[in-house]
């Protein structure tokens, strides 16, 4: 039998949870219309440049919609957002849509690479250390994590790069493919991916060999400070009452560990997996500067120099939106992992 | 409850039996000796410096690290350890400023979000919720760009990133202050608002902020660097740790262009964790008391 009262709770949870993000979101658009409106001077002067004649930009001025009172033009911008529509990128020339489209699959193979490294890693060092509190081992992963969280990302980027490609001439130092390689087929726009599908195999090594030091620059963040996590709420529950008298019952240890601490020990961390996540996306902007990884973050920092503003305003939006499913997803996994939630 | 709670309160007040439990910390410790050290580097660096920070020799060019330039030389022929010196001063700045009005801010809306309560706080959290919904360094990243390469647009970038969290953490404590008999008492005696959020409230906000003061010390470190390495932040030619380990990878065959001014990142951000750690356990220690 289906237990349909519970699952209707839970339908409502996500339902509510999926609401709260509602005026965030919203929030997130008002802001970034509000810091796209405080660029210095005229937009419309940045687009046509210096030698400008008036009737031209009285044209553009009103194209862009620029004369509008600002409430139509929040209202345009909005409409705009729902279709999908971020604006164009003078310097990129094309639409920033499109830019975003192409730059994204990247990107996302990149923090998946890393976070595929980086969880299991940061399972196995927090839940190890927590059995062998004090020992030499724990100390030193201590002190591993502690470097992890102060090492500025782009520094260890540029030192894997050092040590891995200068010094052992091991790996390739940056792109996403050996230049002589034409890309695979796209189907989904992440190499590894596409190549593995189209059975492109000189594709397939040459952009596994190229996303390791990236991947692995950006997961040492997500090892040393999920591990702590992991470590202490481990620690908690092996503290607690029901872990004694399961141990006192004769229960074996490995059952013990596995069958009743770990689920709990997991709680934690998983309300901290959605700062994690923000953590990578931020991580992912310096990474992909550092090793010339063509995705959004990328394109975050070209757009500095221009400065692209249109391009600039799309990954800060995008990015913020990702950190806030990330965060409903983190409290959809809490009430999956911890019944209690849902009520 | 009245006597811990006042107790406590006199204890930070004085601030010397803090530090007394922060020295027998030994994380604590450390931080505090790392960034005793910043700090000595911070205003001694220009005058430790061998040369100036922007000197560039006729004759010499790239060298590796050697007696007359311990750290080397970097792709125009300065001399780094000079480099690392004189931005300790303006690294430490940037997020000692950046962080203190991110906090002056943030203690501000948490204050009066957590006493006010009802649609005051309502407002005010949720645009810190819309602020804390921006991946900090994105949020960096456009504050800096559209107010323009400086100094100042960083230290706004910084504080705007940090106000948050600390509107967070001392809201969270004044709810639960509002609660205890000090306050209902000094409520009852007459006292006027501004004067018991003042005398009564604040004080109690502090040590937790401390904390999260200390840490964001270094993540401000962090975001600052981060943003001159991607080109938002402190223009070229000035010295900035961030700035020169992009200048290090574009030269990654000379491997000391980029290690010294990342350790030196690094040293200063683990400090202000150590510390900030330390300072946790130590304040944990007098409350369990």
């Amino acid at each position: 039998m289906i237990d349909l009262a519970r699952y209707s709770a839970f339908a409502r949870y996500i339902g509510y949870r999926a609401l709260a993000s509602v005026p965030t979101i919203l929030g997130l658009v008002v802001l970034t219309f509000v810091i796209s409106h405080m660029i210095p001077g005229n937009p419309a002067l940045t687009v046509i440049g210096p030698e400008r004649n008036p009737q031209e930009l009285q044209i553009l001025e009103q194209e862009m919609g620029l004369n509008k009172p600002l409430y139509i033009q929040f209202y345009n911008y909005l409409a705009g957002l729902v279709h999908g529509n971020l604006g164009y990128s003078f310097i990129q020339q094309q639409s920033v849509s499109s830019l975003v489209a192409s730059r994204f699959p990247a990107s996302l193979e990149l923090a998946i690479a890393s976070v595929l490294i980086g969880i299991p890693v940061a399972l196995f060092l927090g839940l190890w250390t927590a059995l062998r509190v004090n020992r030499p081992e724990d100390h030193a992963v201590r002190v591993f994590s502690l470097l992890g969280i102060s090492m500025p990302v782009f520094w260890v980027g540029t030192e894997l790069i050092l040590v891995f490609y200068s010094f052992f001439h091991l790996l390739p130092a940056s792109g996403q493919l050996d230049p002589a390689l034409s890309p695979p087929t796209t189907i989904t726009g992440m190499y590894i991916l596409d190549s593995a599908f189209t059975g492109n195999f000189p594709d397939l090594v040459s952009s596994l060999s190229h996303i390791v030091l990236p991947a692995l620059a950006l997961s040492i963040f997500t090892i040393a400070f999920l591990s702590r996590i992991v470590r202490s709420g481990m620690l908690d529950v092996l503290g607690t009452d029901y872990i004694r008298t399961s141990a006192a019952i004769g229960l074996p240890r490995n059952v013990i560990v596995n069958k009743y601490a770990l689920r709990n020990a997991l709680l934690p961390a998983i309300t901290v997996g959605a700062l994690t996540v923000a953590g990578l996306i931020a991580g992912v902007v310096l990474t992909e500067t550092v090793f010339g990884w063509i995705g959004l973050g990328y394109l975050a920092f070209q757009s500095i120099e221009g400065p692209d503003y249109p391009s600039l305003i799309a990954v800060v939006l995008i990015s913020g939106f990702l950190f806030v499913i990330a965060n409903f997803i983190a409290d959809i996994l809490y009430a999956v992992v911890d019944p209690r939630v849902r009520l | 409850m009245f006597n811990t709670v006042s107790r406590q309160v006199s204890k930070f007040e004085s601030g010397l039996e803090l530090l007394r439990q922060l020295v027998r910390n030994r994380t604590g410790l450390i931080g505090l000796i790392i960034i005793a050290f910043y700090v000595f580097l911070a205003i001694a660096g220009p005058a430790l410096a061998p040369y100036p920070p922007n000197y560039i020799p006729s004759a010499e060019t790239v060298v590796g690290p050697s007696p007359a330039h311990l750290f080397g030389t970097d792709l125009y022929g300065r001399d780094i350890l000079s480099r690392v010196l004189y931005a300790a001063r303006l690294d430490m700045l940037l997020s000692l400023i950046g962080v203190t009005i991110g906090f002056a801010i943030g203690e501000v809306i948490g204050l009066v979000a957590g006493y006010y309560g009802k649609k005051t706080d309502q407002a005010l959290m949720r645009g810190m919720d819309i602020l804390l919904a921006f991946p900090g360094l994105l949020l960096a990243i456009a504050i800096a760009v559209f107010l323009g390469q400086g100094f100042f647009s960083i230290v706004i970038a910084v504080a705007v990133v940090g106000i948050p969290g600390f509107a967070r953490i001392t809201r969270s404590v004044v709810l639960s202050t509002k609660q205890e008999l000090f306050v209902t008492g000094a409520v009852s005696i007459g006292a006027s608002r501004f004067k018991i959020l003042k005398d009564h409230i604040f004080p109690n906000t502090l040590s937790p902020s401390l904390v999260l003061y200390s840490i964001s010390l270094g993540t401000a470190m962090l975001v600052a660097a981060g943003l001159s390495f991607l080109g938002a932040g402190i223009p070229p030619p000035t010295a900035e740790w961030g700035a020169m380990i992009t200048l290090g990878l574009q030269a990654y065959n000379d491997w000391w262009m980029a290690v010294f001014p990342g350790l030196a990142i690094t040293g200063a951000v683990m400090g202000f964790n150590m510390l900030g750690e330390g300072l946790r356990e130590a304040m944990d220690v007098t409350l369990r008391r």
